[in-house]
């Protein structure tokens, strides 16, 4: 099964993850990858599409041995990792003063304006295969959010997901504290905001196995 | 023959040899900035539909725009500017006239409370002074009070904390109440009902639009006594005029005015500076190739070659580094390491 695997630096980490876990599937598991703040903080917005060759384009780093364009045809499986902002940055809608009506329109712009969203209908308009998807980690940069707050805007991602036939995955939650957001212990640190690499194999095994049951399904 | 002053004048300052003889995109109007704007210079943008370019380009540039009213990064500029968030220092919508501006600020600094009007209109709710900011309008008449109040912080906040305060005037025709406060827009136009008993038209002129600008400028001198303004003024033409002039007449009238206010109190008001942004997209030695076929829609190409202008003499006058893109965070750097060491490139 050829999966590809989209997405920021974090996919990186999975791709670590994987690779020490499990190297005999190195030539079935692809990655592309764009870090956040490449070309000019444009990060996965960069991803171009050929529609002529049906394949994406732009990406600075992919798995060595493979070309830098990706060809939607040639996978089985998709992984799209930190394209969308994670459920504390949407749930900070609900400690902001805002409108209803904008609350209500921004829920939904966040939800459905993102580079996962624009990747998967990419992906759709050529390939019927499963698609998977994570959303940037759950990091709180701001002023603290009540996780009865995040737990509802975790669902409501993966309402949006499940409805378009996507598997969403969660952030596991051995990397989350009380309140929902990423255990400081958990990340590499030090300016490191990446999970260190026994944390990114817990979001590896959850892919591999969210992957067994789309296949066995 | 006798020596003249205009012997020493240099070429700029000759039809000639500055204009005629140029392509129109070597024009450099050779803007001297009267004070320093660096690319940490906290700089607020209000004004007319103008001054939204501004900030947009001051924030592509990596400058310290200031957005006093801030919602998530996630979201969509379209989003944003739809309901007037990312527009203007604060979601003040577009303020036209320097009145206006006046309105805000005293309403802003507690010199005068904003009225408690709301216009309803098929069970919605409008801020007759800023109609258009929320698409379909609010939900109660308590949620227009309560946004305008955010929006008041904001404004203030936008005073108090920047350094250059940019205002773009863009019109001198405006609609009043008879209680004496100002409407962005004629009531009835975007919401609201006209009343020809309480909503009266006044052309502002020379004098009233002048004093209006200085008042504004002394009370945000007030709240942040280092403050400093950049003026410009809005080269788009009137989308429709009620001084019973052709459109055309009254749009010369209208920016004639404003121009030479914003000339005049540059010149006589210190920390005040006067940009040219109506004259690049406006003088004939441009042709009107920055407009748009309708004649009236500025085109992104002037934007650009306006906000080129600007940054140019900066670069060149006060040593403002040229754009090379946003600089990379600590998370880039941090992004790099991990990408190498996952593909094994970095051991």
């Amino acid at each position: 099964m050829k999966v590809c695997i989209i997405g920021s630096s974090h996919a990186a980490m999975v791709a670590r993850a994987q690779r020490a876990a499990t190297p005999e599937l190195n030539d079935d598991w692809r990655y592309f990858v764009v870090p956040s703040g490449y070309f000019g903080g444009q990060g996965l917005s960069h991803v171009g599409y050929n529609p002529r060759f049906q394949v994406l384009t732009g990406f600075p780093t992919s798995t060595p041995g493979i070309l830098r364009n990706l060809r939607i045809a040639d996978h089985d499986a998709f992984v799209l990792i930190g394209g969308q902002t994670s459920p504390v940055e949407n749930a900070r809608l609900s400690t902001r003063a805002l409108s209803a009506g904008f609350r209500r329109a921004a829920v939904d712009d966040l939800l459905s304006h993102n580079n996962n969203a624009r990747l998967f209908g990419l992906i759709r308009q050529v390939s019927e295969a499963p698609v998977l998807a994570a959303t940037c980690l759950y990091y709180d940069k701001g002023k603290p959010v009540p996780a009865r707050d995040i737990l509802n805007a975790e669902r409501a991602v993966a309402t949006f997901w499940g409805t378009r036939g996507v598997t969403f995955l969660p952030q596991p939650r051995e990397t989350l504290d009380d309140g929902l957001v990423t255990r400081a212990d958990c990340l590499i640190g030090g300016g490191n905001n990446h999970l260190k690499p026994e944390f990114a194999g817990l979001v590896f095994a959850q892919i591999r196995d969210a992957l067994a049951v789309r296949s066995s399904g | 023959m006798s020596q003249t002053p205009y012997d020493s004048v240099p070429a700029k300052g000759f039809w000639k040899q500055a204009v005629a003889e140029k392509s129109l995109f070597d024009i450099d109007l050779d803007w001297e900035p009267r004070f320093r704007i660096g690319q940490q210079t906290r700089i607020a943008t209000f004004g007319s539909c103008f001054a939204q370019h501004f900030g947009k380009a001051l924030k592509r540039r990596g400058m310290a725009w200031l957005d006093c009213e801030p919602v998530n990064p996630g979201l969509s500029d379209a989003l944003c500017h739809r309901f007037g968030y990312r527009s203007f220092s604060a979601r003040t919508g577009n303020i036209y006239t320097a009145s206006l501006l006046r309105q805000w600020t005293r309403w802003a600094v507690g010199r005068d409370a904003p009225p408690d009007e709301v216009w309803e209109q098929d069970g919605r709710f409008f801020d007759p002074f800023r109609p258009r900011i929320e698409p379909g309008g609010f939900e109660t008449a308590q949620e227009v009070q309560d946004m305008r109040a955010v929006t008041l912080t904001a404004f203030q906040q936008a005073i108090r904390q920047a350094q250059v305060f940019v205002f773009t005037l863009g019109l001198t025709e405006s609609w009043f109440h008879s209680d004496g406060h100002e409407y962005p827009m004629c009531p009835g136009t975007a919401a609201g009902r006209f009343d020809p008993e309480r909503h009266q038209f006044r052309n502002q002129r020379f004098e009233e639009t002048r004093t209006a600008l200085v008042q504004a400028i002394h009370l945000m001198r007030r709240e942040n006594p280092q403050i400093r303004f950049l003026l410009t003024v809005s080269p788009v033409p009137l989308t429709a005029t009620n001084s019973g002039q052709h459109v055309v007449v009254a749009t010369m009238d209208s920016k004639s005015i404003l121009r030479a206010v914003a000339g005049d109190v540059a010149e006589s008001l210190k920390g005040v500076d006067y940009f040219p942004s109506y004259e690049i997209i406006n003088s004939p030695a441009f042709r009107a190739v920055f407009f748009d076929p309708n004649m009236r829609s500025v085109n992104p190409r002037g934007v650009d070659f306006v906000m080129e202008t600007f940054f140019r003499a900066l670069e060149q006058k006060h040593g403002l580094p040229p754009a090379l893109g946003a600089p990379p965070t600590a998370d880039d750097i941090a992004c790099e390491e991990a990408l190498l060491a996952s593909f094994g490139e970095g051991a």
